[in-house]
């Protein structure tokens, strides 16, 4: 029989169908798979051990109405799961369980997804490579001496090895997209609103969003299908109607405007990573796409709006974590000192450095200066975005400035591990979906370029990057690992 | 703006964060908090005097009636305690300091 875990959504559904095997074996041979490479890859925290009979138990009366059914799927360890554990990557909740389950997930289980495990991530998501997790590194199916990028690294090395069909991330400033690109694979932030936070361990509300990653453009169409939609209890998720994605996947992008943002291809951005790029915009040149240059000036400043807003409401965030309802907990006779061993002891340093910069940037005498400030920026460029896409159905990018870096070589210097987010986090502030799109190789690593739609307009992503993937002579080459 | 930060000025924020840090960690956070705030600095070159601090326009005041939405599960919740006394969490006492 073929190697089932080479099989996509649809492949899978209609070999279920006909009976030619059952969702069991589907999930025997990804966790024979898992025991056999994640071992060198590292990209589950923890793994799912009644999912085989949750697969048994699915009924193949419903495989009609359930979307998913018998589709298996990973979840980076920030959503809530009942009955496993979720740690956030964090000291802080080594031994959580939490009594309740995040929307998507339970949407996803609804649909008849099958959870094989929880994913690597850096601490609570602060991170651009995965090392900040405070249990494993996650090494690169490309290049096990790289990084996988962050902080959905595990979710994005997982689905590059094939040790998930598909999996879920989030992206705050760019941590399912850079991660995507590191792993030569799809993965798509949403518009903000667009899929429900709710059960997500929280790190900067007004940026964060929940997303699919995949190998193919089409499976992460299937499950935004899935996932998208009004939440009652995540008072920003919008009633927007969620559109049927995957009747995008098939129409022909001709005549569409994309923009190249000119700031993204300057200097910063790699030679290679540029050459790669252009030769994909040639390629949807001839399937009839217009581009054209524009300036977004605003951007180079996406950097310093989001290190200062993000902060502020991580320190907010974090707070909750206290030692005294659940996680760690120093127990000391005074309360204050309990807060400050608890707190000092489960949270690495990116954590407690955003901590303290947020607990700055909000304190009196500097409220002004840096939060206030950072707020008007956002409107500005969130403003000049909207302006933007008055004359352009999409804009293009690089979605990373490098292709991935070795394990270590960024860790001493926190502004070093920044940069690499420099074209993803500009798109959060304002709000916008946005995807990263495998394109090509530089020295047998993957390189992608960022799609960014307006608001809840992800049908135009979806729309143009199946159409590059159907043409893209690389879309099927696999890591050899 | 400020471009460096002192390590007093560390001492207070660690207090506001409610953080224990070494002094090897505060040592380190005065250098890269101060690395930052350098960095961010550049925002001051952009001219948005005249703009609104951000809102999400279409999503301001949302409320919805008091009505139950989910089945709280207080076991599940009181088995996550650290410390616990029958059903109720325990905590340090905070009268009498």
């Amino acid at each position: 029989m073929k190697d089932l875990t080479l099989l996509n959504i649809r492949e899978l559904q209609n070999g279920y169908l006909k009976g030619n095997f059952s969702p069991l074996e589907v999930i025997r041979a990804y966790l024979e798979r898992i025991q056999k490479i994640d071992p060198k890859i590292k990209a589950y925290l923890s793994l799912n051990d009644q999912v085989l009979g949750e697969a048994k138990s699915l009924d193949p009366k419903k495989i009609k109405r359930q979307p998913l059914w018998g589709i298996p799927f990973a979840a980076k360890d920030l959503y809530l799961t009942k009955n496993l554990k979720t740690t956030a990557a964090s000291k802080i909740l080594e031994n959580f369980i939490a009594p309740y389950e995040s929307t998507v997930t339970k949407r996803m289980k609804e649909a008849g997804a099958l959870l094989l495990g929880k994913t690597n991530l850096d601490e609570f998501a602060m991170g651009s490579s995965t090392e900040r997790s405070a249990y494993q590194v996650t090494h690169n199916p490309w290049d096990l001496t790289r990084v996988p990028g962050g902080s959905s690294g595990g979710s994005a090395a997982a689905v590059a090895a094939r040790l998930a069909l598909v999996s879920l991330g989030t992206d705050t400033g760019g941590s399912i997209r850079q991660p995507a690109s590191f792993c030569g694979i799809f993965g798509l932030k949403p518009t903000y609103g667009r899929v429900s936070r709710y059960g997500i361990i929280a790190m900067a509300s007004s940026l964060d969003q929940a997303g699919p990653m995949s190998r193919s453009v089409e499976d992460s169409a299937r499950v935004l299908e899935v996932i998208s939609g009004f939440d009652a209890n995540d008072a920003t998720s919008s009633k927007k109607e969620v559109p049927q994605y995957s009747e995008f996947l098939n129409k022909s992008p001709k005549g569409l405007k994309i923009g190249l943002i000119k700031e993204f291809f300057t200097e910063g951005l790699d030679q290679e990573v540029k050459k790669a790029i252009q030769i994909a915009i040639e390629v949807l040149k001839k399937e009839g796409v217009e581009f054209s240059e524009v300036s977004i000036p605003e951007v180079k400043f996406g950097l310093s709006i989001y290190y200062i807003l993000m902060p502020a409401e991580v320190s907010s965030n974090l707070a909750r974590y206290d030692g005294m309802r659940y996680g760690l907990n120093e127990y000391y006779d005074s309360l204050l000192k309990t807060y400050q061993l608890s707190r000092g002891k489960g949270f690495g340093d990116e954590a407690k450095r955003r901590i303290m910069l947020g607990s700055f940037v909000l304190s009196a005498g500097y409220i002004e200066a840096y939060y206030i400030l950072a707020q008007r920026a956002r409107t500005a460029l969130k403003k000049k975005f909207e302006e933007v896409f008055k004359n352009f159905d999409l804009l293009l990018g690089p979605t990373s400035p490098t292709p991935p870096f070795k394990i270590g070589e960024k860790m001493e210097d926190p502004l070093k591990m920044y940069l690499s987010d420099v074209y993803t986090v500009p798109v959060n502030p304002a709000g916008l979906p946005a995807a990263s799109v495998p394109c090509g190789f530089v020295n047998n690593l993957p390189v992608s370029f960022q799609l960014i739609a307006p608001h809840f307009k992800e049908e135009k992503i979806f729309q143009v990057a199946s159409a590059f993937e159907k043409l893209n002579p690389n879309a099927t080459k696999e890591p050899n690992i | 703006m400020k471009d460096k930060i002192t390590s007093k000025e560390i001492e207070h924020l660690a207090q506001l964060s409610r953080l224990d840090l070494s002094e090897k960690e505060k040592a380190k956070m005065t250098k890269d908090l101060s690395d930052i705030l350098d960095f961010v600095s550049e925002l001051k070159e952009m001219k948005v005097e005249k703009e609104k601090p951000f809102l999400f326009e279409d999503q301001i005041n949302i409320s919805r009636e008091g009505e139950k939405l989910i089945d709280y599960d207080s076991e599940g919740y009181l088995k996550q305690a650290p410390k616990r006394e029958r059903q109720f969490f325990k905590v340090p006492r905070i009268l009498n300091q």
